[in-house]
């Protein structure tokens, strides 16, 4: 999928993976989540990098697992969490799983204008600094649902009531434009 | 009755369960077409303004992950050289008449690592794997020992002075025994009354199935709590990252 591109709303991205061998469904939760769940970390974090880590890390553990859990996808969501909040709060050295080659591709930008590039950057800025002047839970929230994740996956991972992650969605959403505004505003 | 915010955030979703009622009453109601058109527009905003911080998608294949799965199999196997599970249960105390060790030990499960794979340096860049030749999964029972005992009224299991970074994955089962589990190798494991050490842990994955029905259970790293059961209740150092499932970071406690 194109970098940008909204996932269809509410997909289901795996599908079933009933009789499949554990490898084969390794395989398939990985095509139809390591995309997403990267951008959902990347946006979360703002470091490619780190972002890769611990997405890679979530699959490489659920792998050596052996067995898929009942829910996969908010099983990798939360395993990647907790370990980008482990590399946030440790001082110690991480494991790199990314290649010299494999980072430098991700800076790899789209040739862009010059005057199209200083808009890009001007926009980047901001909402960087929106995301990350947003709470936590709605920063969160806001990324999964862009990513097309299920309410019952985002209800599982942040531990909240699945009847209401709407009503959280639309506050997270309103919490990004009114923060989005006094950014701009004030710049 | 109009649509409530909740209704029309799924609708927008595709996450409302039965949206016929929902959709017959758009039809017929200007004021909630306008609050789905204004919040579709919302959304799709947000979306565009959420691309300019993305960057170019790593380029990684799950072949590639399932091959790196494999490695500290091998280092451990490599470690494993002196599979040392020790139970320092005082042999007094144990055959003391009416003593509860008997009973409290259940049991230990050693098992010895099976076939090894050939072993790649730490170092080595990853490679593409052949998708033609295809990984079997990590057949972790092979290689793994470990320790089971009856919970009793409360068990603390502690590990002391890790070597490393590592992670210990807790379940909750429908057995009668807590187990304990790792790579053969990367700790040294003492079972007395009421606790089990786990001495000198290097980086490995340590798996824990505890009873549903065990009444207290705690997990300390260097007399940190990361986890506890007390009945029902569990409290955790981070989330579930399943039903009856957590994974506790093992590391060594910074100064």
């Amino acid at each position: 999928m194109a970098a940008g591109a909204r996932p269809p709303v509410g997909a289901a991205p795996p599908g079933p993976i009933g009789d499949l061998s554990f490898t084969d469904q390794f395989v398939q939760l990985f095509n139809g989540n390591f995309h997403r769940l990267w951008r959902v970390m990347d946006r979360l974090s703002g470091e490619p990098e780190l972002a890769a880590d611990v997405v890679q890390e979530a699959f490489i553990k659920l792998y050596q697992r052996g067995s898929m859990p009942d829910a996969p996808e908010s099983w990798l969501i939360t395993v990647a969490m907790n370990r980008f909040r482990n590399a946030r709060t440790s001082q110690t050295r991480r494991l790199r799983l990314l290649t010299p080659d494999r980072a430098a591709g991700l800076h790899s930008d789209a040739a862009l204008t010059p005057v199209e590039a200083a808009d890009h950057e001007r926009s980047r800025r901001r909402v960087r600094e929106v995301l990350d002047q947003m709470p936590e839970r709605a920063r969160q929230l806001l990324l999964l649902q862009a990513e097309g994740y299920r309410y019952r996956d985002i209800a599982l991972v942040l531990e909240l009531n699945e009847n209401s992650v709407g009503v959280l969605l639309k506050r997270a959403k309103q919490t990004f434009r009114d923060l989005y505004q006094r950014v701009h505003d004030a710049s | 009755m109009h649509l409530d915010e909740e209704s029309i955030e799924r609708l927008l979703d595709g996450a409302l369960p039965s949206p016929v009622a929902a959709r017959a009453h758009l039809a017929e109601c200007a004021d909630c077409r306008r609050q789905l058109a204004e919040a579709s527009r919302e959304t799709e905003e947000i979306d565009r303004l959420l691309t300019t911080v993305d960057h170019p998608l790593p380029r990684v294949t799950a072949e590639e992950l399932m091959a790196r799965a494999h490695r500290p199999a091998r280092r451990w196997q490599r470690l494993a050289a002196g599979v040392a599970i020790a139970l320092g249960i005082v042999g007094g105390a144990y055959a003391m008449p009416g003593s509860p060790l008997p009973k409290w030990v259940a049991g230990v499960i050693e098992r010895v690592a099976g076939p090894s794979a050939p072993a790649m340096p730490e170092s080595a860049p990853i490679e593409p794997a052949n998708p033609s030749s295809p990984i079997p999964p990590p057949a972790p029972a092979e290689s793994m020992s470990g320790i089971a005992v009856r919970p009793g009224e409360s068990l603390l299991i502690l590990f002391r002075a890790p070597a490393g970074e590592g992670e210990i994955q807790v379940s909750l089962w429908d057995g009668s025994e807590v187990r304990l589990r790792a790579p053969a190798g990367a700790a040294t494991f003492t079972a007395g009354a009421g606790r089990i050490l786990v001495d000198h842990p290097i980086s490995a994955l340590y798996e824990i199935q505890i009873p549903r029905t065990a009444p207290a259970v705690e997990i300390q790293v260097d007399g940190r709590r990361l986890f506890r059961k007390a009945g029902e209740r569990v409290t955790a150092a981070t989330p579930a990252v399943s039903r009856d499932e957590y994974i506790l970071p093992l590391t060594a406690q910074t100064p």
